[in-house]
């Protein structure tokens, strides 16, 4: 049964990277990834991870794929049409969608044919309460320098993207 | 390709075995209750009860013909919707806008899942069920951008960047604000937060929290006082201005199906979940509360005018979350002062 | 960056005792991912807002 969930999502993952690639529109590419993204998220889950596979979904999907249709559709226009110059690569594109599906079977054949026994021990439960301990104590430092990365990345971006107002000549109301 | 086809069950065994899923208790838990059946019927059932509390807030009556008071109302809607004519914009695009309108019906549902309606009847006891109902939510925004972006109109494209702003704003508050109910009970497992409030309900020690996760809950819900992206007189309908017919549908029903859920996740969060004194049985207090909590929020749908959006977004990013810190900071003082044996069963 | 991180998270899991080490080090991943990404498509807004298009062709400024 693992079996099959684990082939389906990373079938999930691959594929979604590649229609996220080839797409012909970006907003197209920006969903590919948020699926992709969302396989990774229950690949997570498979590995009994699932806690970081929230993390993931709610950060990386939930606010980098936000960010991401957002400037998309801030920086439209004539750029979100480049790919239709290239048509004659057609051939090529189809290309890497037949190689990416040959991997996906011959992984897929891999799994299931050879007797390789996915057999993992039996999990045992991790509690939260040792992750947050763990945080709070080996990994205290890196917390504190996360969370100074943070702020130095929102003041950066919001500086980047300031529009800067020329001073008003009269301001005679203000 | 000879080990999978022998693996291959023979047809009798696949019918044994579709016969066992069917009638096994987490299929009836996700069919029935307290899943699918559950959470639509609820839904429909609060589009009823808003017209008829609104209505009595504006002195009027609302929808009266259909069933004794209008209860047949929902129904009578959807049966109209679903013969209406999809009819989107020529240049939009309809791929799109139909997954989006499909997504965000599964979206609303997904965080029932994990909320328990009742000692044990959870369909999904995840020992991370408050982090999963939140990063459910945070897919909200991207499918609504979507749909505004696809409709490929402007008043769509307005209303899906400003219900965005709204929904990433008022996300951060909400997440500060259950903060303090997983400290005082070391926790995210849905159920046991409940179980933890046989003594005393969350919402006496946190009121700071309930208020913010209520307000930051009205919100993410886009119900007045925030529900600009829904100004009927400013941008028509917001970002479901171009849906129409079923798609119109799934997002009509997407936004009380979100209703039904948040207000079931503040009951089980705050009010303490299914307790009560032990006439009725549990999951009657459960729906209990959550429709006196619904019918406080569409009270004040009745009630309150709009907030602009510079206001909102101020108050979501910076007043909203200093309210939650301070929340934070009570519940650190509980702690201090050693009085979360109460919620330690 | 998607792979590391589930390389992580599968190492992680399949020692024994779990570590947690895997999950920590994957949050400190995403986290900085994030951010890489926030700052990267600040970038692209700036030089939209300077050029009028992101065109990779036409952006070569910094040549000759």
């Amino acid at each position: 049964m693992p079996d099959i969930a684990f082939l389906a999502l990373s079938g999930l993952v691959i594929i979604s990277a590649i229609f996220a690639l080839e797409a012909r529109e970006l907003i197209y590419g920006a969903v590919g990834l948020a699926f992709s993204l969302i396989g990774v998220a229950g690949l997570f889950i498979l590995l009994g991870a699932e806690y970081v596979a929230m993390f993931q979904v709610s950060v990386y999907v939930g606010a980098v794929v936000v960010l991401i249709l957002f400037t998309i559709m801030l920086v439209r226009r004539e750029s979100g049409r480049i790919l239709d110059e290239e048509e004659p690569g057609r051939l090529g594109r189809a290309g890497i969608l037949v190689a990416g599906l040959v991997a996906l079977a011959v992984a897929g054949a891999v799994l299931l044919l050879v007797p390789v026994s996915l057999g993992a021990p039996e999990f045992p439960h991790v509690s939260l309460q040792e992750l947050g301990r763990l945080l709070a104590s080996s990994y205290a430092i890196a917390l504190v320098i996360l969370g100074l990365l943070v702020g130095a990345t929102i003041v950066g971006g919001l500086t980047l993207v300031k529009v800067e107002r020329e001073e008003k000549s009269t301001g005679a109301t203000q | 390709m000879v080990t999978l086809l022998q693996a291959a069950p023979a047809p009798q065994e696949i019918i044994s075995l579709i016969l066992r899923i069917i009638t096994s208790r987490t299929f009836l838990e996700i069919v029935f209750f307290p899943g699918f059946l559950n959470v639509m019927i609820s839904a429909a059932f609060l589009t009823w009860l808003e017209r008829k509390v609104i209505a009595r807030v504006q002195l009027r009556i609302g929808p009266l013909y259909a069933g004794f008071s209008g209860i047949f109302q929902p129904i009578a809607d959807g049966v109209k919707l679903i013969f209406k004519e999809t009819i989107f914009p020529e240049l939009a695009d309809t791929k799109l806008l139909m997954l989006c309108a499909l997504g965000l019906m599964m979206l609303a549902f997904a965080p029932a899942v994990a909320i328990p309606f009742g000692e044990g009847l959870v369909i999904a006891n995840m020992d991370v069920g408050l982090v999963y109902v939140f990063a459910v939510m945070s897919l909200f925004p991207s499918v609504i951008l979507l749909i505004g972006w696809g409709s490929n109109s402007k008043y769509s494209l307005l209303g899906g960047l400003r219900s965005l702003f709204q929904q990433v704003a008022y996300e951060i508050p909400m997440w500060f604000s259950v903060l303090g109910i997983v400290m005082l009970t070391g926790t995210l497992n849905l159920t046991k937060i409940v179980e933890a409030q046989q003594r005393l309900w969350f919402v006496v020690p946190q009121v700071l929290g309930f208020a913010v996760f209520f307000t930051a809950a009205l919100a993410e819900l886009e119900r007045t006082p925030f529900d600009l992206p829904e100004a009927e007189t400013e941008l028509v309908m917001g970002w479901m201005t171009e849906l129409s017919g079923v798609p119109f549908m799934m997002g009509f029903l997407a936004m009380y199906t979100k209703l039904y859920v948040m207000s079931a996740l503040m009951t089980a969060l705050f009010l303490g979940g299914w307790s009560g004194p032990g006439l009725l049985p549990q999951p009657v207090w459960f729906l209990l509360k959550t429709f006196l909590v619904a019918s406080v929020i569409v009270v004040i749908r009745g009630t309150f005018p709009r907030v602009r959006v510079d206001i909102l977004l101020r108050t979501g990013w910076t007043r909203l979350l200093l309210l939650a810190l301070a929340n934070v900071f009570v519940t650190v003082a509980l702690i201090s002062l050693g009085l979360d044996w109460v919620w330690r069963i | 960056m998607n792979a590391a991180n589930i390389n992580f998270v599968a190492f992680a899991r399949y020692a024994n005792p779990p570590m947690l080490n895997g999950w920590n080090i994957v949050f400190f991943s995403i986290a900085a991912a994030a951010m890489e990404a926030t700052v990267g498509l600040a970038l692209i807004l700036v030089a939209f807002r300077l050029n009028g298009t992101i065109d990779v062709r036409k952006l070569n400024r910094l040549r000759g």
